[in-house]
């Protein structure tokens, strides 16, 4: 009866130590993210804190056992036989840890950035150390393991401050492309959002069946991109309009022989 | 009451305005209406291209319509509104600008270019609470730098910086800088567009109500290193001049940045 006693009092002091280890860690963890240095990205702090987390919560764990009377020695002995089998068990799940330090180290992208992996585009919302979260621009969650991140052609979208908005624009073969240049660039010339540098472009892709086919490209803040663009085919439009440049369709001339339908 | 001037002193002091009054303000190419509502205040700006007119309206009660393509912004105010100010100060971004054409600067020689540039203004309500700050011309914004993923966004200056101060069109509503560029390099320097710092700069008004900043001096040493200083625009140049709006970053001792990211040439 003692000893049942005896060990229920070393448990209940191990799970109160195990309540308030948790906690501890977790004040810690908040005190730590609270003064890592400001300079570190969202992830970087985001992986720091985890490590130390999990760390410390390990290190409550195991004091609590000790303090409930659980054999460490032959905890960790088993341990020893167990992660063996667990190595095998949890391949991907190394191999995608080990990505996600990878990911962590080369930082092709930030917590907040915009990047496609694949057929998925969507804004970073965490870099886990198994898996790397999104969300999509229709708000849904896509949870990619890190591993296939790292195989995987990765473009960050908001890398760098400014991008290039270019647009693909069919004009028949009778118009003047000189006077198309002038006032596709006067229509960017109009809208604040547009950079003055660098300059537009204005290229002549080629000819093709029925037109000819120019990329008229111009320079956006990143925030910008998708509202400018939106803006200035729409203005392009009403220039067009305007100016009485007209959209070029397929033509095509049948000719009749005499006399036969 | 509707008053025209030709002044801008004029518009450098306070307004009453009252709950149920609109107030309306143009300002060289800005027109802004202020409406005083029980609770809110609205300030609407409108921007027009006319950037050569110079004049000040002001109708304390004004009656007719609201332009509809104005910005709207609107501010809950609990408390009463007693007066409206405006105060000029430097645009919020440093700004680019280029001489009428490249210019190269030849080997330890020493060239200045004058140039001017829109104010921007605070509008104040009660004394200091700054409520809104609006450019009076809007300018594109303008990417400086080396390539496009090195670099920084400024404004785009629509006027041209020119070699001699008498060449200088001036208008009340803008500000003179002077920048002066001393080549200790080798080698030409080719100067196509130069980078205004206006965070460093404080602004200043002489007596006949024209604005000046800090005149900027910048060395290139041989070894290719960009030393700027500030100072403040001298008497002889510029007349007895009144500091009104101080710099919002110190900058007055020696900075060494990257050319590519001063002058690009």
């Amino acid at each position: 009866m003692n000893n049942f006693v005896e060990n229920y009092k070393l448990y209940i002091e191990g799970i109160v130590f195990l309540i308030m280890g948790f906690t501890a860690v977790s004040a810690i963890v908040k005190i730590v993210s609270r003064i890592l240095p400001k300079k570190f990205s969202d992830t970087r702090k985001l992986i720091i804190t985890k490590i130390i987390k999990y760390t410390l919560n390990l290190f409550v764990i195991f004091v609590a056992l000790n303090i409930m009377g659980v054999n460490l020695k032959v905890l960790l002995g088993a341990a020893g036989i167990l992660s063996v089998a667990i190595g095998f068990a949890s391949q991907t799940s190394a191999s995608n840890l080990i990505s996600g330090l990878f990911i962590w180290s080369e930082r092709p992208f930030k917590v907040g950035d915009s990047i496609i992996v694949g057929d998925t585009t969507g804004d970073v919302l965490s870099v886990d150390l198994l898996s790397t979260k999104l969300r999509t621009f229709d708000n849904l969650m896509i949870r990619i393991p890190n591993e296939t991140l790292m195989k995987s052609q990765i473009t960050n979208i908001s890398y760098f401050d400014i991008r290039r908005v270019d647009l693909k624009i069919p004009l028949s073969f009778s118009e003047d492309l000189k006077r198309v240049e002038k006032l596709l660039n006067d229509v960017v010339d109009k809208n604040l959002l547009c950079l003055d540098e660098p300059k537009p472009l204005f290229i002549v892709q080629g000819f093709f069946d029925f037109s000819i086919n120019i990329q008229f490209s111009f320079w956006v803040r990143k925030e910008n991109y998708l509202k400018t663009k939106n803006k200035i085919q729409i203005d392009i439009l009403n220039k067009f309009r305007e100016e009485g440049i007209n959209h070029p369709y397929p033509k095509r001339i049948i000719q009749t022989e005499e006399g036969r339908a | 009451m509707v008053v025209v001037e030709k002044k801008f002193d004029f518009l450098w002091h306070d307004f009453s305005l009252k709950i149920g009054q609109t107030s309306y303000w143009r300002i060289g190419p800005l027109y802004l209406w202020i409406e005083a509502q029980d609770g809110e205040l609205r300030v609407h700006t409108v921007h027009t291209n006319s950037l050569n007119d110079t004049e000040i309206e002001y109708v304390d009660h004004y009656s007719g319509e609201i332009d509809p393509s104005a910005e709207l912004t609107r501010y809950s105010f609990s408390c009463e509104i007693e007066k409206v100010s405006f105060s000029p100060h430097l645009p919020e971004k440093d700004i680019i600008f280029r001489p009428d054409k490249p210019i190269q600067l030849p080997s330890k020689r020493q060239m200045s270019l004058y140039v001017n540039t829109s104010l921007w203004i605070h509008v104040k309500v009660n004394g200091n609470e700054i409520l809104k700050s609006v450019p009076i011309v809007t300018l594109s914004e303008t990417w400086l730098g080396p390539d496009s993923t090195h670099g920084e966004i400024c404004f785009a200056a629509k006027t041209k910086g020119v070699l001699n101060y008498e060449d200088l069109k001036f208008y009340p509503y803008r500000y003179i800088s002077k920048f002066t560029i001393k080549n200790e390099t080798h080698g030409h320097v080719p100067i196509e567009r130069i980078k205004l710092m206006n965070g460093i700069l404080n602004l200043y008004t002489n007596e006949e109500g024209y604005f000046f900043s800090d005149c900027i001096s910048m060395r290139i040493d041989s070894d290719g290193d960009v030393k700027i200083h500030t100072n403040k625009p001298v008497k002889e140049d510029f007349g007895i001049l009144k500091k009104i709006s101080p710099s919002r970053e110190s900058g007055r001792n020696l900075i060494s940045r990257a050319l590519s990211l001063m002058i690009q040439s």
